[in-house]
């Protein structure tokens, strides 16, 4: 009786990938295509808090900001229609993050889109013991050496958002587009003329370059970028005794919440 | 360009930051050596705690089905045996139950210790790095090896 049923049971966990496509190509003519898509970006730059604002789970009450990322976390979207499977790659450079990455970009169908985050040198330190090590030892003493520090890691980042890129297109011609989030904008609204300059895909600097060089790489049939401005949280920003308010309203962050939900509605057609 | 170990020679100023951030790593790995150990050393814990328990619950119904079926005058020699066997099981799996905390104690101990050091460093690395004038391939190392390390800073509420 038992052994009539290990046959079968052998057959379905031989071929388990194959019937969890079928299952989910059924599901797709049913509740419409499922786009995947990657939150990458380095520590700090609020990924999973922007991933909570998307998913809702931000609204309930009693919500607490998410802590350090650990391993991959995942929420599903759901806009216009148009549903979407997030991934939020820790940003640490440490084990989970490459194990997050082979998942999303090195997998057999890697995802649909990327959504690269970025806060014009804002990360937040979460570490005090490194806070006062950068402050004191390090002398990255004023807000304006902190963010050149960070600006130069964000590049550190982005070079390996490309790299696993270039992996997943030469795997399987995807993911198809980029998204900059260039978050926490509540912290720098007076100077966000110099902050799309940076991140524009026609700006003349260090990050726009690299992303062009990708896009180059990969083609630009099979590949586009663009970037947008988001606020997860209205939160101040203090380094060294200097703190940076939030000059934004909440109803301009959520403004800027809904736009980009948008931007991504029209990436997942 | 100058490496690390030439500047710490040179300028003790940037180059003992270098050294800290070096002798912090190492000891950051020392740490995730010694957490390894803990851990396997706890499984071990779990599982002898386990035979032993099964082993003394197994004795004891041995010796009650020995002394129901046969009497005392029958199986004395038997009895004598599995109740010293007994008395060995529970006292050895008494003493793993009180080993079992400091193990548990030790291990977290260390594991905070190194998430705080893996976070700090991940922090400081760049500038680290480039106030030291770190060549490129000293630079990876740290990185590479600084990527082996755990991540997290504690439980997170997600």
């Amino acid at each position: 009786m038992v052994v009539e049923w290990v046959g079968p049971l052998l057959t379905g966990f031989k071929h388990r990938t194959d019937i969890k496509e079928l299952l989910a190509g059924g599901l797709s003519l049913v509740f419409g295509k499922k786009t995947e898509i990657a939150f990458t970006g380095m520590q700090g730059v609020g990924k999973s808090v922007l991933l909570d604002q998307l998913t809702g789970k931000a609204s309930r009450p009693a919500y607490q900001p998410p802590l350090q990322s650990q391993r991959l976390e995942s929420g599903s979207v759901k806009s216009g229609g148009r549903r979407m499977r997030v991934g939020v790659i820790p940003g640490q450079l440490a084990e989970p993050r490459h194990v997050a990455l082979d998942q999303l970009f090195r997998a057999r169908k890697p995802v649909d889109g990327v959504v690269h985050l970025v806060s014009y040198g804002h990360a937040t330190s979460r570490n005090p013991d490194a806070v006062d090590a950068l402050v004191r030892d390090l002398k990255i003493n004023t807000v304006a050496k902190y963010q050149k520090l960070q600006l130069e890691r964000e590049l550190e980042d982005l070079a390996q958002t490309c790299q696993a890129i270039r992996e997943a297109h030469r795997k399987a011609r995807s993911p198809k587009w980029l998204v900059v989030a260039v978050d926490k904008i509540d912290l720098f609204h007076d100077v966000i003329a110099k902050a799309r300059r940076y991140y524009s895909p026609d700006a003349d600097s260090p990050f726009a370059e690299q992303l062009r060089a990708l896009t180059a790489q990969v083609g630009t049939d099979n590949f586009r970028w663009e970037a947008a401005p988001v606020c997860g949280c209205l939160a101040p920003f203090e380094w060294n005794g200097k703190a940076l308010v939030p000059q934004l309203r909440e109803e301009e962050r959520q403004a800027y919440l809904a736009q980009l939900l948008r931007l991504l509605e029209s990436y997942c057609r | 360009m100058s490496t690390a170990h030439e500047h710490y020679s040179s300028s003790e100023g940037t180059g003992h930051l270098y050294d800290g951030g070096e002798k912090l790593l190492s000891f950051a790995e020392q740490l995730a050596k010694d957490c390894e150990q803990y851990e396997r050393r706890q499984k071990l814990l779990v599982l002898l705690y386990a035979s032993s328990s099964v082993l003394a619950t197994l004795a004891v119904s041995g010796m009650l089905f020995l002394l129901l079926n046969y009497g005392l005058a029958e199986t004395r020699t038997a009895c004598i045996f599995l109740l010293t066997f007994t008395l060995i099981m529970v006292m050895v799996s008494l003493n793993l139950r009180l080993h079992f905390p400091f193990a548990v104690k030790q291990l977290r101990r260390d594991r905070r210790a190194l998430l705080e050091i893996a976070d700090l460093l991940r922090e400081v690395e760049k500038a680290l790095a480039e106030r030291n004038n770190l060549s490129v391939l000293e630079r990876a190392a740290f990185r590479i090896r600084l990527a082996r390390l755990d991540i997290g800073s504690g439980d997170s509420p997600r």
